[in-house]
């Protein structure tokens, strides 16, 4: 299993944000967390990328654990096993968050130079290929702000998907797309999934949502309340 | 005119405390910032107060009378560490980081935690954050404030005449009084508006080498 959710629990102060949230993801299995804003989708990514501690529940990844219930709460391992246990794993943003002093490819390279040590020319090879598999061939050299949204979110993807992670979640990938750039994501993420990565969506659009997706939990007031 | 030339190069000579207290501030005060401005964020509370009382006061009281407490006032209570030129140098540091710490505070929190945390999602170190992701949009988004405190300073170097020190101000002062009249003023302001006119171009070419559209 790539992705094991067990028991999960988070609260903001007195609010209850996420309540025994439990559910699975397989490697080339697309599933996505359909719900209204505020029913806590955010936060179960946010927990899975370690970018907020859950309170209670354990949450594995390819294996190894992120966090593990122990006497009711959840316990996680030093930095350094979340930064390994990070790499695992890809994310795209509602908003992309690309890094508007780099070029597409600075954008898209710099955690194979940083993170991956590998050589510039190897990297700028790696991410060239990417881009051009994303159809951003001729954008190598741009910024974020001369591109469109449809093109920021592949370049986030090349962004996430260059270091191999394996597992991908995006957050509201279509929220700023148009219907055509929509139906192409459909598409690109469909093959991310057939190359062998488990993607994790989050989303409240319900058409995209059931094009996309081999299952779907619906997700309210913090619960898994239908899976189909 | 002859007048001017004659007095040019003695005003001139005042002009090595003017850059050397212009440069020396500007080499240490700049990082002795980004450290404040580091502390003014940390998650430490009390490190967050004590760097907050240190840019409130530094910045609360004129820079005159914290060169006088330095020079005349630290000695008073026994403390002799410096000659009268590293006095001045000391306030001016002291008062300097203070301004540069809220500037790079106020970059480095106009960062978006989004980016930060997409660097941290791709394994990148906080350190790797800081230097590859937040440092460079902070320089660019706070190169015109740093500009701005930079000619300011080259102005403020005036201010070590009240310690005695023969700066160009107070060189011109001097020859004022001695020859009665305002010439040496005027030969003084060329002086700083030539000084600020290289600053200016400066900063203006590093702003278009950092330049970018967000």
């Amino acid at each position: 299993m790539l992705l094991t959710v067990e028991g999960l629990y988070k609260s903001y102060k007195e609010v209850q944000v996420l309540e025994n949230v439990n559910f699975q993801v397989e490697p080339k299995e697309i599933v996505a967390l359909l719900g209204q804003s505020g029913a806590g989708k955010t936060t179960i990514i946010r927990c899975l990328t370690g970018l907020e501690k859950a309170d209670k529940g354990s949450i594995a990844i390819d294996g190894r654990y992120l966090c593990k219930e122990e006497n009711g709460q959840s316990l996680y391992p030093n930095k350094a096993t979340i930064f390994d246990i990070r790499k695992k794993l890809g994310m795209v943003f509602q908003s992309y968050h690309l890094f508007p002093h780099m070029t597409v490819l600075e954008n898209v390279s710099l955690a194979l130079i940083q993170v991956h040590k590998m050589s510039k020319e190897e990297a700028n090879r790696k991410s060239i290929a990417f881009l051009e598999k994303l159809g951003l061939g001729e954008k190598i050299n741009q910024r974020p702000f001369e591109l469109s949204g449809g093109q920021k979110q592949r370049v986030a993807i090349a962004r996430s998907c260059v270091t191999n992670p394996k597992l991908l979640c995006f957050d509201e990938p279509t929220a700023a797309l148009d219907p055509e750039t929509t139906k192409e994501m459909t598409g690109l993420i469909r093959e991310l999934a057939e190359e062998g990565m488990g993607i994790l969506i989050i989303s409240h659009d319900i058409p995209f949502v059931e094009k996309v997706s081999d299952r779907i939990l619906r997700i309210s007031a913090g619960k898994i309340v239908d899976e189909a | 005119m002859e007048y001017i030339v004659k007095v040019f190069p003695q005003i001139l000579d005042g002009l090595s405390i003017t850059l050397g207290t212009f440069a020396i501030t500007l080499i240490l005060s700049v990082p002795l910032g980004v450290v404040i401005a580091m502390c003014r964020i940390s998650k430490v509370k009390i490190v967050r107060n004590v760097s907050g009382i240190y840019t409130w006061v530094l910045r609360g009281t004129p820079l005159l009378l914290q060169i006088f407490l330095i020079f005349f006032g630290l000695p008073i209570i026994g403390v002799q560490l410096f000659g009268r030129l590293q006095s001045v140098y000391f306030a001016f540091v002291l008062n300097y980081a203070a301004y540069f710490a809220e500037i790079f505070r106020s970059g480095i929190q106009s960062i978006e935690k989004g980016q930060k945390e997409a660097a941290a999602l791709l394994g990148m170190t906080p350190l790797q954050i800081n230097l590859k992701i937040v440092m460079p949009q902070v320089i660019k988004r706070t190169l015109p404030s740093i500009g701005n405190e930079v000619i300011t300073l080259i102005k403020d170097t005036s201010l070590v005449y009240a310690v005695g020190l023969a700066e160009i101000f107070k060189i011109a002062k001097s020859i004022s009084t001695r020859d009665v009249t305002i010439i040496p003023y005027l030969v003084v302001g060329v002086i700083y508006l030539a000084l600020t006119a290289i600053i200016t171009q400066c900063i203006n070419a590093a702003e278009k080498k950092v330049y970018y559209e967000e």
